[in-house]
């Protein structure tokens, strides 16, 4: 008789204990080897081998290459051993010969197929391009990693080739593993260690230990130093396993039980559904978890159906399992032909009809062989013993159904939810019921195949996790995150300074690509950058206020043949909804380009069309900080106010009416391509939207310089912009039509824009947007306002940089300290507004005093007052400043 | 013909747990000491409410009717009948002179009803 050892550390050894047992042939009942027993001291032995190979040796070191090729010279030494381990599964495990002699060759592609896929396609490292948090800037990348050591614990009915499942992606994901086989199947785990030895798998990488599960199972799930537990056996079992492991946390997959309907649909090929029935619980005795052990089957084809099925299950021929004409070989063992013939009288007792086997078969010469019949019950009912519990034998349950969603109903009557199969001759009804139950695999005029790529696992009380395809490859590793910080300084980081005093980001990043026409006639640029951007089709979007001034005519005769239409219907303030309707005309007109002419309020809208035109859905779904990858439709924006900045910005301002106030797109990718600033655009400007809105740029390039984000290039932009407003708005409020004060309020308001699409705003903008949401205070007048008196709250954080503010207002600073000059600021700004006749109070525009302490509670959470340059963190100091703007 | 009576042995509190169950429930039966199969692979032993039947072995022991199928008796023979209440582990662990599987012992169970 054979004998097997223990496999640790690359060597064969005896069990520690020196115990053996043997190993039966089910089919005949005689002992074919015996096989060393291990135990407790064996088993820690294994897992320390395993550890010290993976935390000492090579094998998680290597390169993925270098492991998948280890990884095919194993599969070439279980090719080798082919014919002997094919031979010893038949006669360990009761597999028929002509099933068994499969498996070498299904281990060796899945081997051959995982090793490569876990060389070439796998992602080992993986980017994040949008990390998701804006105030962190960094590469973002994900490692995958072996998990260590792995515990692969393995059953009787298919004991080479469920070994395989386990040993594979452990060994090509670069871990190291135990194998326990089940002790009355050990021998071809055994051989398969022989085969690890001859391709030079490294000691330790491999260990087989047969023993029993009882003792073995506590050491394996319960010792600190195994990392993973992949087990299929029954629930359980895998219940008790999960819990052990549960003490050290060690990540477990389990692949449990199943109760498998198969259902047949009335318009099913009968004959293919016949067959599909009995293969599906009739294959390897019935002894596979994914058995279709529930036939379900509509009432008017039911008694056909039975009829044909008893007479196919009659024809299959029980008998030795070496034999090669058996289509059916033993039960495993003496236990397992008890439980199936247990089930047998139960299912009889709870009132199913015995159609045909329920006994022994004996075979000539094997009186010690644990043969059974192909056994069906019918009339049988979902609630039976009989249809809720695992039998794994050749025992089916036929049930009867009327309507496909009683089949799927009855099919999800289960605790389990591993597998299934539906026959119909229409695709798309089976794939419907497919789609109806809950388990792991479905198929569909077919049933038990199993492919290398193609996940297999549970539902429900079947398990968790998968074997099979990347994602059991998956499954064997550890996932980590590797943030590499763009900014690599104390004094750049947001959240380092929550527990610092200082609250400034010092370094910055600094790209706004938009290409700016300034100047009169730079409308007529506007072709030549339709074709520049590779553009066709552009749609003019704008409001019913700038297109009665006739600004957006002007750009129509522009674009000549490129406009494909008008779109007006744009308020002021815009919601999402306005962005959703003026996306739909783009779609409906095919636009490829989007020209908006506008203030504020339309070249928002634009950036929100351009993003949904090019991403689908509506402006709801992408309301958040830079999570854009690509470019977004070309955008061109003809500012009609000089105000926003919004056509070189990289934010849109919409207001959600889920969350009751504006919410933004702050995003790089909605930059618009191109801005054209002709002054015709403003001559007709009301005065007072013309103060207000210069009142606007001038908030953004004060704010952008005090926000703790403020930096030396936009702290330029905003000196500029701070300076051509003071020179040019009081010419403009006087006379509407000076071409040159306009051009120069234009350039302002646009590097304005610039000074704050980096450092963002601060605290006046928090307020006003809140004012303007509550009570439709147009949005400069609120910014113009509260700015002097936000730069009085903030003089003792931002002396500094308002005191420049103050000199390019034109106050002679000379002999001043810094905060009387940032003061002084403040004034000049007030005394600037009065002379435009800016409003300059809240009560003036229409705002009621009893409100100021709830819009105080709205303006903490708004997102501009965190880069204010103070920092705020308590209403009432809001509450105090609009006060003082009352 | 001479009774048959299945060796069943209560360890300590395992009586008083299962007598407990079925005060709770209201249920005035007998015990079954059955085998079932819980998925892929191996059998075990568990305690199921049932009432007895032809070709069933029966005995008492704390004021409880244990009662097997003769077959499963054959198979697995005398059964120990343990309770284990531990921090996170709770129910009867049955163990058997013959045991069913190899992972016998391993795993508790609820009373089947
Ligand atoms: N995206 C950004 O960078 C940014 C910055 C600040 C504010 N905003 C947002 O912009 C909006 C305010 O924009 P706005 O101040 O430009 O005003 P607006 O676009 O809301 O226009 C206000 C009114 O002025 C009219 N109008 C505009 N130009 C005209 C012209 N040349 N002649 C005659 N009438 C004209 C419009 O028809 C409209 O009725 C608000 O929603 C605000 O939240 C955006
Ligand atoms: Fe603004």
């Amino acid at each position: 008789m054979e004998q097997y050892k223990l496999f640790i550390d690359g060597k064969f050894v005896d069990a520690a204990s020196g115990k053996t047992f043997q190993s039966i042939d089910p089919g005949s009942g005689a002992p074919i080897a015996t096989v060393a027993q291990a135990g407790k001291e064996d088993a820690e032995a294994a897992i320390a081998a395993a550890r010290r190979a993976f935390d000492k040796g090579e094998w998680g070191k290597m390169s993925v290459q270098a492991r998948a090729a280890k990884v095919r010279d194993f599969a070439d030494q279980v090719a080798r051993q082919g014919l002997r381990l094919a031979a010893t599964e038949s006669m360990d495990a009761g597999q028929v010969i002509s099933l068994a002699k499969f498996m070498p060759l299904i281990s060796v592609t899945l081997l051959r197929n995982l090793s490569l896929a876990a060389a070439t396609k796998f992602p080992w490292e993986e980017e994040i391009p949008v990390s998701g948090n804006a105030f962190a800037p960094g590469r973002e990348y994900i490692r995958r990693e072996p998990i260590g050591v792995c515990v692969g614990i393995v059953p009787w009915n298919y004991p080479m080739y469920i070994a395989i499942w386990k040993i594979t992606p452990a060994l090509c994901m670069g871990n190291t593993i135990v194998l326990k086989p089940a002790s009355v199947t050990p021998l071809t785990a055994c051989i398969l260690a022989e085969a690890a030895k001859a391709a030079g798998i490294p000691d330790g990488v491999i260990n087989v230990i047969p023993g029993p599960g009882g003792e073995l199972g506590k050491v394996l799930c319960t010792h600190p130093d195994v990392d993973k537990i992949a087990f299929t056996g029954s629930t359980e079992i895998g219940r008790e396993i999960m819990r052990m492991a549960s003490a050290t946390v060690k990540k477990v997959s389990l692949e449990l039980g199943g109760k498998s309907a198969n259902i047949i649909l009335d318009d099913a090929d009968m004959d293919l559904a016949v067959e599909g029935a009995c293969f599906g619980t009739f294959f390897h005795q019935g002894q596979v978890c994914s058995s279709g052990t529930r036939v379900l089957v509509p009432s008017k084809i039911y008694d056909q159906f039975i009829e044909k099925m008893k007479k196919r299950a009659e024809m299959l021929r029980v008998g030795y399992q070496l034999d090669p004409t058996s289509h059916l070989g033993p039960l495993v063992s003496k236990e397992q032909l008890a439980t199936v013939e247990r089930y047998v009288k139960i299912g009889k007792e709870e009132g199913a009809e015995l159609i045909t086997g329920g006994k022994r078969v004996e075979v000539p010469g094997m009186p010690e062989g644990n043969y059974f019949a192909p056994t069906i019950f019918a009339n049988a009912n979902n609630k039976m013993r009989i249809a809720q519990e695992e039998i794994f034998g050749p025992v089916v349950c036929v049930i009867k159904y009327d309507s496909d969603e009683e089949a799927v109903a009855i099919a999800n009557d289960s605790i389990y939810g591993l597998a299934g199969g539906v026959f119909s001759s229409n695709n798309a009804r089976a794939q419907r019921a497919a789609a109806g139950v809950r388990t792991g695999t479905m198929w569909i005029n077919n049933y038990h195949i199993f492919s290398d790529f193609c996940p297999f696992g549970g539902y429900k009380q079947s398990g968790i996790g998968r074997d099979f395809g990347l994602e059991c490859l998956h499954e064997y590793t550890q996932m980590k995150r590797i943030h590499v910080n763009s900014m690599a300084h104390s004094h750049t980081n947001m959240f380092f300074q929550l527990l610092s005093d200082y609250k400034k980001v010092d370094g910055f990043g600094y790209s706004c690509p938009t290409n700016v026409v300034a100047g009169h006639g730079a409308l007529s640029s506007i072709s030549k950058a339709i074709v520049d951007l590779g553009c066709k089709r552009a749609l003019i979007l704008t409001d019913p206020g700038v297109k009665a001034a006739g600004l957006a005519d002007l750009v129509k005769n522009a674009l000549a043949d490129f406009c494909i239409g008008v779109f007006d219907k744009i308020p002021a303030d815009p919601d999402l909804e306005a962005v959703d309707a003026a996306t739909e005309a783009a779609r409906e007109s095919k636009a490829d380009c989007i020209v908006s002419v506008g203030g504020g309020s339309v070249i928002d809208t634009a950036k929100g069309v351009c993003v949904t035109l090019k991403n689908g859905g509506k402006a709801n779904d992408y309301l958040n900080f830079m999570v854009l990858t690509e470019p977004q439709t070309p955008h061109i924006a003809i500012p009609t106010t000089s105000g926003t900045g919004s056509e070189v910005t990289n934010i849109a301002v919409l207001t959600s009416h889920g969350a009751g106030r504006k919410l933004f797109i702050v995003d790089p990718k909605i930059i618009p391509n191109v801005a054209i600033l002709d002054p015709r655009f403003t001559l007709g400007l009301p005065k007072l939207l013309t103060v207000t809105t210069a009142m606007d740029a001038m908030t953004h390039a004060i704010e952008a310089m005090t926000s703790i984000m403020s930096n030396l290039i936009c702290d330029g932009m905003a000196l500029q912009a701070i300076r051509l407003i003071k020179e040019n708005l009081l010419i403009v409020a006087k006379d509407g039509n000076d071409e040159k004060a306009r051009i120069n309020l234009q350039v302002a308001a646009t590097m304005a824009g610039w000074a704050f699409t980096i450092p963002q705003v601060g605290l006046a903008h928090a307020m006003a947007h809140t004012i303007g949401a509550l009570h439709h205070v147009h949005h400069g007048a609120a910014c113009g306002i509260l700015l002097p008196k936000v730069m009085r709250y903030n003089v003792d954080h931002c002396a500094d940089k308002l005191s420049q503010v103050a000199q390019a207002m034109g106050v002679n600073t000379a002999g001043m300290s810094e905060r009387d000059a940032a003061l002084a600021a403040a004034d000049a700004v007030e005394a600037l507004m009065k002379k435009v006749d800016h409003p300059m109070r809240l009560r003036d525009v229409g705002v009621p005093e009893e409100n100021l302490p709830i819009c105080a509670f709205h303006a903490i959470v708004d997102t501009a007052r965190i880069f204010n340059g103070r920092p705020v963190s308590d209403p009432n100091e809001i509450l105090e400043v609009y006060k003082q703007a009352y | 013909m001479e009774r048959t009576i299945p060796q069943v042995k209560l360890e300590s509190g395992a009586g008083r747990a299962a007598s407990q169950f079925l005060n709770e429930k209201g249920i005035n039966r007998s015990l079954r000491i059955d085998l079932r199969f819980t998925g892929c692979c191996d059998a075990s032993l568990c305690l199921r409410v049932d009432d007895i039947g032809e070709g069933d072995l029966y005995m008492e022991a704390d004021g409880l009717t244990f009662i097997m199928d003769t077959e499963v008796y054959r198979l697995a023979g005398g059964v120990a009948i343990a309770y284990v209440e531990e921090k996170d582990r709770k129910g009867f662990l049955l163990t058997s002179e013959r045991p069913v599987s190899e992972w016998e012992g391993f795993g508790v169970s609820d009373i089947q009803v």
